[in-house]
């Protein structure tokens, strides 16, 4: 720890003793690398005086990625200092994690038992999926008709039965209403207290009687399975704590220190229990007010932030130093704040930023900026820019720079997954090497997806399909670790390759090559050369034995079945971790449906190997991502965060994605088949709020306050992907994909985007 | 031990001795030879009782009999249960009518676990089908067998039923969900309900045995005397762990015996769970003539007794380990891992080196606080795996107390076998579970050969299953199946046919009849695949006994075997039905690594040379098991009916289990603890038990006052 160098505002924070403190930090000035040193500096002093059995500080971030980039920072540190057991003393949680622990050590006081599950994303989604489909089917129509616009009368069949439209839309609604009344705190039954004793002449509030029966239903669905689920954990924790004093009192003895990472996505709930847990004592939060990007349709708000640094009793510090960029781009960044906070046409998103400046480090700073950086803006008045131009300009550009730059680390960053997707393509394509930092790695797919196939052949090994899963199986696991183990094997080998996957998958007598009779030879039954060479015959015996073994596992639970594959299948932890975890997802599938066989499971794992699932525990986040040299890393602009290249593309950058509350501007949350451009999301939740206010409720005026909210959130998204460049940024801008159907519906580039290029323009003629 | 044992002499076979100490000071290797002293002496073995917690631990007591020249002799080794059942069967006339019991001339029907949560079921299953039981996040079986446990805990502590509510309702108190005191009000309703059911019906559970015995045959005089006629002599084990009805017939029975040795450990008070008393078996001692206190560990080396005093120390404990010297790096290895697999591929590893460095299998268990299937199969599968890459053979064996009979791969098949027999039934089979059935019960098919098989001649009519003859299946796939599978299939076929044939002009036969007959006269024979397969064997003769015992108990005269059997299979295929049955003798004392939950080791009387202990991130080593029904602590006997149950009583408790577990563990330790951590634990969650920081202490030198050597011991 004594190399490490701090700046003077980083030491400030290092020195801290003890209170309430409040860091607001600018992007790339060490804010996380500063947390970290801190945590540990503060372990160790609970480690001096003895205390590590019983206290230990708390570090709370938003996003599991984060929370393993700084367990890991926090464990390197420690790691210098002799005898410390690996994360003893400290732990690193989001605040459903820590939920957990909370409610994980007490289930009791909240009416769970000690093996009370937490149901993840794919059963919740199922379990909502199902109440609000029945709900539809009964009364879909009647809510429909109520929101549709009069020009989609004729399509309200089509509407409400096509799972895109209506059912879409309804589930988000259902989605938002569990989570927000969650949020609140409160019970369906409370809710329904609320809304039957309304006046009989209030104004009828239809979307939050629909909420609120879904929450009844889904709630019920969740108690048949003496289950909770993410959101009720945040809940429990709270009444677990509230209702035992003493257990409140030994977690606040516990939690010595609590430091809140990313502060400024914390929530009323995260806020409420952190206060609780540091009884209003030792606690500091560091946050950068202006890369809240999580606050749509969440709990997150940066107000938390903003208002702690301006609280009695704590005292604030800056971290507005960063050395990550070069000149260029953080004086883009600058300016796209200073223009939000004086100039942006609709004053109510003047507030959209905290006004600070990110200042460079001093030049003998160890992390000093870049001296060389460029900040372009793809922009030409009265240009028009295809989807498809966009992708080709990116990799045109991709394709130049590359070979030149082996060294250095690049980014294609896009708003959304699916622009994403489209890009990937292309860049597999073109033969351009990249990562995806998308919806979930391709590494998690690949796993389930081996193991699918494993049990399809498993599943059903007598007919053709079995055996052309076994060919599969030979090119895409056995070939690849055994004769394709090199990156580029000969051809002969991959002639071999597909010789042997050519005769197992036309073999209709696989029983054969599975499991001879005694004196045959395994390969009689296959059409293959006679005079094979050894080697070749050896590889293909060891295959078949390894097959034969898996096959005769058939007998064994699900669980098991799938952890004795996973044994010869796996080599890579996280993979042998992955397929532990999905034995136990089978083997809780098995318990609730005692009718599932093979087939079922490896329905299952095609969903999950198809994306449609995610998995408790191993998400997208498991391990910080670090960008390697001479690879593109393809990431939306929320995944990036935390992230930094050499050079950094932002597409996209129009106004669909990035509106900023002009007329002419469309948002993703308004359906064109619902009247006057409401947003239902935002009515629905607008309604619960009136049922706990006992205001009244204006239709529309949520929707309209859900315009500014979002386009401020955008504001901070493009400020966010500005800064992930250390070097240099190009931004471009698309006229979105329904420009052919006319000119209404086609994007313009994003007004902020617009204005950069002015100041850039400006720049070059001063 | 020598010192110790040197002292028995006739004139202590005829005192009645408290005998004390921590585990590992040959307290039981003593009361064995006290005990075949006794028989060397004359005393005829059918008066000696010896009474144990539970029948595992009376284990070496089976041995030394076993192994003596008094093995053919009848010694009455009996748990307080077995000796409570014994009587009530003897004495049934005499209390059938005053605990109530409706048919006072029809005999007594024992329930086991499996009977009992089935007639709790019953009475339970309406009131949680109406949502009583909705303020509790619980899973129905769960509901069922907490509430059996409540009886239990009131016939075990001596309060009467209706007292459970009150005192769950006061220990909750006022400030929490005010749900719960209805949801307890509502499980006693339902557990007296369940006791006039077993009274009508002349049912006994595991509570109305312990109140016949304690209330109704203990103060009777006749049968007072009847226990001093046939008996002289008493040894009883490990009473820290028993229950408070047993500690008072030990009390009652000691000073009217000849002779009594009353053993207790003072670290033990692992059975809390299940009623265990630990402090009230101290009050024992003022039965007896002597205390003798035994100290010094026959078990641990010197670096492990220095571990324990570590542990001693950052645990708080006054007891002092006689050796703090030592250096820690011998007694122990730690090991942490990201992932759980990670950490158990460790372990494994290092388990499969002592045993290819010469050490016995049978001196290494792996403990963790639970074992699930999972785990255990992966240990077991893998260990068994990297020891044949080594040319080793290496066997496991584990205890699983919580694996559903169904898991196992024959119980399955033979359901499937069942349920072909049984068309009435009218369960739906997949093609897949023929398919096993065949793979499984066929010697010589492959998985391939039998899909085949059971996709030609498999088919549904109606209520029928069909399986046609190989005879009828074309030429070219009788040859790719082969005529050998075809011939013993037909065997199986014909065995099935001529069942079900007989069955419509005879009537049918109970389950475990037709399971006894398909084993015995078709499956356990050459040529099929139950012949010379002990496992399945073992498995196989559980399932029969489960079933037997169900019909026992359920159809004691009907003869209604087609409901009968269908109910039971029902009951196997929702997992209701654990997988029961101890180990043999024989197989304890296999030479193999033995998988177990932490507790379970501990009450087997068992020191090894090496221990693995998995998963020591979890919180399971030091948290009870949550049941938002009952309370373990809460209803005992001395626990203050108006006392709110608090946290810092949890934590205590918390800390005191901790501690006896640590403590007991390393105190049945020769040589080395490998300590294995798992940064994510099995969910995927980080993990930061009370065990992992007392490591840290303990062995992770950061204590002040921890010695140098233990600071470098650590593997980061």
């Amino acid at each position: 720890m004594a190399a490490v160098q701090f700046r003077k505002q980083q030491a400030d924070i290092i020195n801290y003793k003890g209170g309430k403190v409040g860091v607001s930090a600018v992007p790339g000035s060490g804010k996380t690398f500063t947390l970290s040193h801190l945590a540990a500096k503060l372990v160790t002093r609970l480690s001096r005086r003895g205390a590590l059995d019983t206290e230990e500080v708390l570090i709370v971030t938003f996003a599991n990625a984060a929370a393993n980039s700084i367990k890991a920072k926090i464990a390197e540190i420690l790691a210098a200092q002799p005898g410390m057991l690996p994360h003893v003393g400290y732990r690193v949680r989001t605040l459903h994690g820590l939920s957990h622990d909370i409610v994980r050590e007490r289930p009791s006081l909240v009416g769970l038992a000690e093996d009370f599950q937490i149901v993840d994303e794919r059963v919740s989604a199922k379990i909502l999926d199902e109440v609000v489909s029945t709900w539809l089917r009964v009364r879909g129509g009647d809510l429909l008709q109520r929101y549709l616009h009069p020009e989609q009368e004729s399509n309200l069949p089509r509407l409400l039965n096509h799972e895109d439209n209506f059912p879409a839309l309804a589930y988000n609604i259902a989605d938002q209403f569990i989570r927000q009344a969650k949020d609140r705190e409160l019970a369906p039954n409370t809710l329904r207290t609320l809304i039957d004793s309304r006046p009989k002449d209030a104004p009828l509030l239809p979307l939050a009687s629909f909420g609120m029966e879904i929450y009844e239903a889904y709630q019920r669905g969740l108690q048949m399975r003496g289950a909770v689920d993410f959101n009720d954990l945040v809940r429990m924790a709270l009444a677990a704590l509230n209702s035992d004093s003493h257990y409140l009192k030994r977690l606040q003895t516990r939690w010595r220190f609590i430091l809140e990472d990313e502060a400024q996505d914390s929530s009323r709930m995260q806020e409420k229990l952190l206060r609780l847990l540091s009884s209003d004592t030792n606690w500091v939060r560091v946050g950068d007010p202006n890369q809240a990007i999580n606050t749509t349709f969440t709990t997150a708000n940066p107000i938390f932030l903003r208002e702690f640094l301006e609280e009695r009793g704590v005292k604030s510090f800056k971290l507005s130093q960063a050395g990550r960029s070069a000149p260029p781009i953080i004086d883009l960044a600058n300016q796209l704040v200073r223009w939000t906070v004086n100039e942006h046409p609709t004053p109510e998103l003047r507030t959209a930023f905290l006004a600070q400046d990110i200042q460079p480090v001093k030049a003998d700073d160890p992390r000093a900026n870049p001296v060389e950086g460029k900040a372009f803006v793809n922009y030409r008045p009265g240009e028009k820019v295809t989807p498809e131009r966009e992708l080709e300009m990116v990799v045109a550009s991709l394709e130049k720079w590359l070979p030149n730059n082996p060294d250095k680390t690049v980014a294609v960053l896009v708003p959304e997954n699916s622009r994403g997707f489209k890009l990937a393509e292309l860049l597999r394509e073109r033969g351009l090497p990249f990562e995806e930092l998308l919806r979930s790695t391709s590494a998690t797919r690949d796993a389930a997806a081996r193991l699918r196939l494993a049990l399809e052949m498993i599943a059903s090994p007598a007919t053709l399909t079995g055996a052309s899963k076994l060919g599969t199986l030979y090119r895409d696991f056995w070939f690849k670790r055994h004769l394709g183990a090199e990156s580029e094997p000969p051809e002969e080998f991959l002639q071999w390759r597909d010789g042997v996957v050519k005769a197992l998958s036309n073999c209709r007598r696989i029983e054969g090559f599975l499991n001879p009779p005694i004196g045959v030879s395994p390969l009689a039954v296959l059409d293959l050369p006679t005079d094979l060479e050894d080697h070749y015959r050896a590889d293909l015996e060891d295959f078949r034995a390894m097959m034969a073994r898996w096959l005769s596992a058939v007998s064994l639970p699900i669980d098991q079945l799938s952890l004795t594959i996973g044994a010869d299948l796996y080599s890579d932890p996280v993979d042998i971790a992955l397929c532990y975890k999905i034995a136990q997802l089978l083997r809780g599938m098995a318990a609730a449906d005692p009718s599932a066989r093979l087939p079922q499971f490896v329905e299952e794992l095609d969903k999950i190997s198809k994306n449609q699932r995610k998995f408790l525990g191993f998400d997208d986040s498991e391990f910080g991502y670090t960008p390697p040299a001479g690879v593109i890393t393809v990431a939306t602009m929320h995944a990036a965060k935390g992230l930094e290249w050499d050079r950094v593309y932002l597409l996209s950058v129009n106004n669909y994605s990035f509106p900023s509350a002009q007329p002419y501007d469309n948002y993703m949350s308004e359906r064109y088949y619902i009247r006057d451009g409401l947003n239902l999301e935002a009515e629905t939740l607008a309604q619960l709020e009136t049922l706990l206010s006992a205001e009244s409720y204006t239709e529309g005026e949520a929707s309209a306050q859900a315009r500014l909210d979002y386009a401020a959130e955008r504001l901070r998204l493009l400020y966010v992907g500005i800064t992930r460049a250390k070097e240099d940024l190009t931004i471009l801008w698309n006229m979105g994909r329904f420009w052919k159907t006319g000119s209404e519906r086609e994007q313009q580039p994003a007004l902020p985007m617009v204005v950069l290029w002015n100041y850039l323009e400006g720049d070059k003629s001063r | 031990m020598s010192d110790f044992l040197s002292q028995i002499d006739d004139s202590r076979l005829n005192r009645r001795t408290f005998l004390i100490g921590p585990a590992g000071t040959g307290k039981t290797t003593y009361a064995t030879q006290h005990l075949l002293r006794l028989f060397e002496r004359g005393v005829p073995t059918d008066r000696v009782l010896v009474l144990t917690p539970q029948i595992t631990i009376a284990r070496p007591y089976q041995n030394a009999v076993h192994g003596s020249a008094f093995g053919g002799g009848t010694v009455s080794i009996l748990t307080l249960s077995g000796l409570a059942r014994r009587l009530i069967e003897v004495f049934w006339g005499l209390i059938a009518e005053p605990m109530g019991f409706a048919n006072p001339g029809a005999e007594p029907i024992f329930l086991n676990v499996e009977t009992a949560q089935y007639y709790m079921a019953q009475v339970a299953q309406p009131i949680i089908d109406e949502g009583y039981f909705d303020a509790v996040n619980v899973a129905d079986a769960r509901i069922v067998s907490q509430l059996l446990d409540n009886l239990n805990r009131a016939a075990l502590t001596r309060f009467p039923v209706d007292q459970v509510a009150e005192r769950l309702i006061n220990a909750w108190g006022g400030e929490r969900d005010s749900r719960r005191p209805e949801v307890y009000r509502k499980a006693a309703e339902i557990a007296e309900a369940f006791r006039a059911r077993c009274k009508s019906q002349n049912l006994l559970d595991f509570s109305l045995m312990l109140e016949s015995f304690r209330a109704h045959l203990m103060p009777d005089p006749s049968v007072q005397k009847f226990i001093l006629d046939y008996l002289d002599y008493l040894i009883a084990d490990n009473v820290e762990e028993d229950n408070p009805i047993a500690h008072d017939f030990i009390a009652w029975f000691t000073p009217r015996a000849k002779g009594a040795l009353v053993i207790c450990d003072t670290d033990g008070g692992y059975r809390n769970f299940l009623g265990a008393d630990p402090d009230h078996a101290l009050d024992l001692e003022n039965v007896c003539d002597e205390t003798v206190t035994l100290t010094e560990s026959k078990v641990m080396s010197m670096p492990i007794s220095a571990l324990a005093a570590s542990f001693n120390r950052v645990l708080g404990r006054t007891f002092e380990a006689q050796s703090v010297s030592a250096p820690l790096t011998e007694a122990v290895t730690l090991k942490t891992a990201r992932f759980y697999p990670q950490m158990l591929d460790w372990a494994i590893e290092e388990a499969v080196k002592l045993v290819e460095s010469g050490v016995s299998p049978r001196e290494i268990v792996f403990l963790a606080p639970f074992l699930n299937d999972s785990m255990r199969f992966t240990l077991s599968y893998k260990l068994k795996a990297l020891a044949a890459q080594k040319g080793i053979s290496l066997e496991t064996l584990s205890h699983r107390p919580s694996r559903a009979l169904r898991d196992e791969p024959p119980t399955r098949a033979m359901i499937t076998f069942a349920a072909l027999a049984h068309p009435g039934w009218k369960i739906r089979l997949p093609i897949e579970d023929v398919a096993d059935a065949l793979y499984q019960g066929i010697e010589g098919i492959d998985p391939v050969r039998a899909r085949l098989l059971a996709e030609i001649v498999y088919r549904r009519q109606g209520d029928n299953h069909i399986l046609s003859p190989f005879a009828k299946i074309n030429p070219d796939m009788q040859e790719r199946i082969t005529y050998l599978a075809g011939e013993r299939f037909d065997q199986l076929r014909e065995w099935i046919e001529s069942y079900k044939a007989q069955g419509e002009y005879e009537g049918l036969m109970p389950v475990d009849y037709f399971w006894r007959r398909l084993f015995g006269e078709v499956l356990s024979q050459p040529g099929y695949g139950f012949h010379d397969n002990l496992e399945a064997g073992r498995v196989i003769a559980q399932l029969i006994d489960s079933a037997q015992g169900f019909r026992r108990v359920l159809y004691p005269v009907g003869s209604d075997w087609e409901t009968a059997g269908r109910e039971y299979v029902s009951f196997v295929n929702a997992r209701l039905l654990p997988a029961l049955s101890p180990q043999r003798w024989f197989e304890e004392e296999a030479d193999a690594i033995f998988l177990a939950p932490a507790s379970t080791f501990l009450l087997r009387n068992r020191v090894v040379d090496y221990q693995f202990w998995i998963d020591c991130g979890s919180s399971g080593w030091s948290e009870r098991l949550e049941q938002p029904l009952t309370h373990p602590y809460v209803l005992r006997r001395d626990y203050p009916t108006d006392q709110v149950w608090s946290d810092e009583l949890e934590e205590d408790t918390q800390k005191d289990a901790l501690y006896r577990i640590v403590i007991g563990l390393t105190r049945r330790c020769r040589k080395q603890i490998y300590l294995a951590v798992a940064d994510l634990g099995e969910s995927g969650y980080e993990q930061r038990g009370m065990l992992l920081r007392v490591l840290q202490r303990a062995v992770g030198g950061t204590d002040e006052t921890s010695t140098s050597e233990s600071s470098d011991q650590v593997e980061p």
